[in-house]
């Protein structure tokens, strides 16, 4: 199967996660996720938005409904489909390091190495270029430890899109970084939405990211889901749980 | 009772644990598949990487280990046996002791300090610090590019400097039995290389294959049995470190009973 032809594009019926970690009930999601837009999940727990996000990404299977990714059906991939189907989704997790044995450039070569096979020489090439995009400029043979929490957020970026794919999965993009680095990694994501897919947790980190990029706010607590067109209706809203979960958040 | 309880729950808990270990190294070759190349790129360099370090980089302590272990068995051995036989066996005796015991045996012992410990906390740490779900999100399989290069470097490392290790203590030895009983070295080497045959060779090769599987196997086994936690490392490095060594002796205790 062609991936070029069709359409980047989540769609979720009725589909009710596995929540791993999560007290909270999870109740079903039925929304649908466009190439170019960018929807970020919010609740009171993270561990709940977690298991969503991973069921969007196509990295869980739902435990009921259905979740399909650029027309595939996830619960009918088999274990080698879904292998090569996590080509075509890019994931960056602010949480999560790179692999701390291997330097920059290997972190951010490993996924064509892996997946295309090309030679040294071309993917070393392709994941030069990609960094200098990326506005990296650090000796691109330092290992994560010798680098900053910026840096190892950009080559992490790196990483995820060196096999251009066409859905980005955002999990916590600007946990622990400073607000000048926020607002450069802000830039930076907003630079590849374009064309692509995006879904994101933890935008509330950064809400100035979500009021320029967010084009659906989706958020989730313990029995309800309400979705949202962008900030703006997100901040109007009079739900008692939006209003409690933006008012925690101006007091942090 | 509490006793034969301890040492019924023992036997149960040792037979899944065998039972674990066996799935875990046929799921990690299952990955080898007709249509596909052994190792791509990416796990081609990993495995490079583990081969330099598991393999080239324990050749000095070999090297010395053998040196020394050569001249110290070979004394000891010597003396006994001239004193018993005269010295018309000793080369053979030296031989067999030398490769089809002390030179795996050693050698084995030897990667399970340097190396077994070392996957363990590579693995781990790894595990711990949360670096190998997010590759595992990108589609990178954990038994094709961490569990597989390890193993296979494992097996290597423990055939070639089983191999090394072996022919230099046997060198060292004869050497030193050579100027301490006045045998001549070029009889003594005829005689080494008429013991060598196919089948002794064909038997060193399996049990060192068998050992460097058994700990490539625990190593990765152990190392990816951590969870979340640090201090969960050294312990699975512990369990890893003592069960590669009773099982080299148990691989090598049934060698010497289908052998002898």
């Amino acid at each position: 199967m062609s991936h070029s032809i069709i359409q980047a594009s989540i769609n979720a019926d009725q589909a009710i996660p596995y929540a791993e970690g999560s007290k909270l009930n999870c109740p079903a999601l039925s929304c649908q996720l466009q190439a170019s837009e960018l929807t970020c999940l919010v609740g009171p727990d993270r561990a709940q938005l977690r298991s969503y996000l991973l069921m969007l990404a196509g990295i869980s299977k739902p435990r009921d409904g259905q979740v399909e990714i650029m027309g595939q059906q996830l619960s009918e991939l088999d274990q080698q489909a879904w292998q090569s189907f996590r080509t075509q989704i890019g994931y960056l997790s602010g949480m999560s390091p790179l692999l701390s044995s291997q330097h920059a450039l290997m972190n951010v070569m490993l996924p064509i190495l892996y997946h295309l096979g090309l030679s040294f020489h071309q993917t070393a090439d392709k994941a030069r270029s990609l960094l200098v995009e990326l506005d990296c400029h650090f000796d691109a043979k330092m290992f994560p430890a010798q680098l900053s929490i910026f840096q190892r957020a950009q080559v992490a970026l790196a990483r995820a899109l060196i096999l251009q794919p066409k859905v980005l999965v955002l999990d916590l993009p600007f946990n622990d970084l400073g607000a000048k680095e926020r607002c450069e990694m802000a830039e930076l994501l907003g630079k590849y939405k374009q064309g692509r897919v995006m879904c994101m947790i933890g935008g509330l980190q950064y809400p100035q990211f979500l009021q320029k990029h967010a084009d659906q706010i989706v958020f989730i607590s313990g029995h309800k889901i309400i979705s949202f067109a962008g900030w703006q209706s997100f901040v109007e809203s009079d739900d008692s749980e939006v209003q409690r979960l933006l008012s925690f958040l101006q007091k942090v | 009772m509490i006793f034969f309880d301890w040492i019924g729950r023992r036997c149960i808990e040792s037979f899944f644990y065998i039972i674990d270990l066996t799935y875990f190294l046929l799921s990690a070759f299952s990955i080898w598949r007709p249509q596909r190349h052994i190792f791509n790129r990416a796990v081609y360099s990993v495995f490079l990487d583990q081969l330099v370090l598991h393999g080239i980089n324990a050749i000095a302590i070999i090297s010395f280990l053998a040196i020394v272990v050569g001249i110290s068995i070979a004394s000891q051995l010597v003396f006994i046996i001239v004193s018993i036989t005269g010295a018309k066996d000793l080369i053979e005796i030296l031989a067999r002791l030398v490769l089809s015991e002390v030179g795996p045996l050693i050698t084995g012992v030897v990667l399970v300090g340097r190396s077994c410990s070392g996957i363990v906390v590579d693995l781990g740490n790894a595990r711990v610090a949360g670096e190998i779900k997010p590759l595992l999100y990108l589609g990178v399989n954990l038994n094709d590019y961490f569990v597989l290069p390890r193993i296979v470097s494992m097996v290597i490392s423990q055939v070639i400097l089983a191999l090394y290790f072996s022919a230099i203590m046997l060198l060292f030895g004869m050497l030193f039995s050579v100027l301490l009983y006045d045998l001549s070295a070029q009889e003594s080497l005829r005689e080494l290389l008429k013991l060598v045959t196919m089948d002794s060779f064909f038997r060193f090769m399996l049990k060192n294959i068998l050992f460097g599987l058994s700990i490539g196997t625990l190593a990765c086994f152990h190392g990816l049995a951590v969870e979340n936690s640090a201090t969960q490392v050294t312990e699975q490095m512990h369990k890893a470190v003592v069960r590669s060594i009773v099982f080299l002796f148990l691989l090598d205790s049934y060698f010497i009973i289908f052998t002898l």
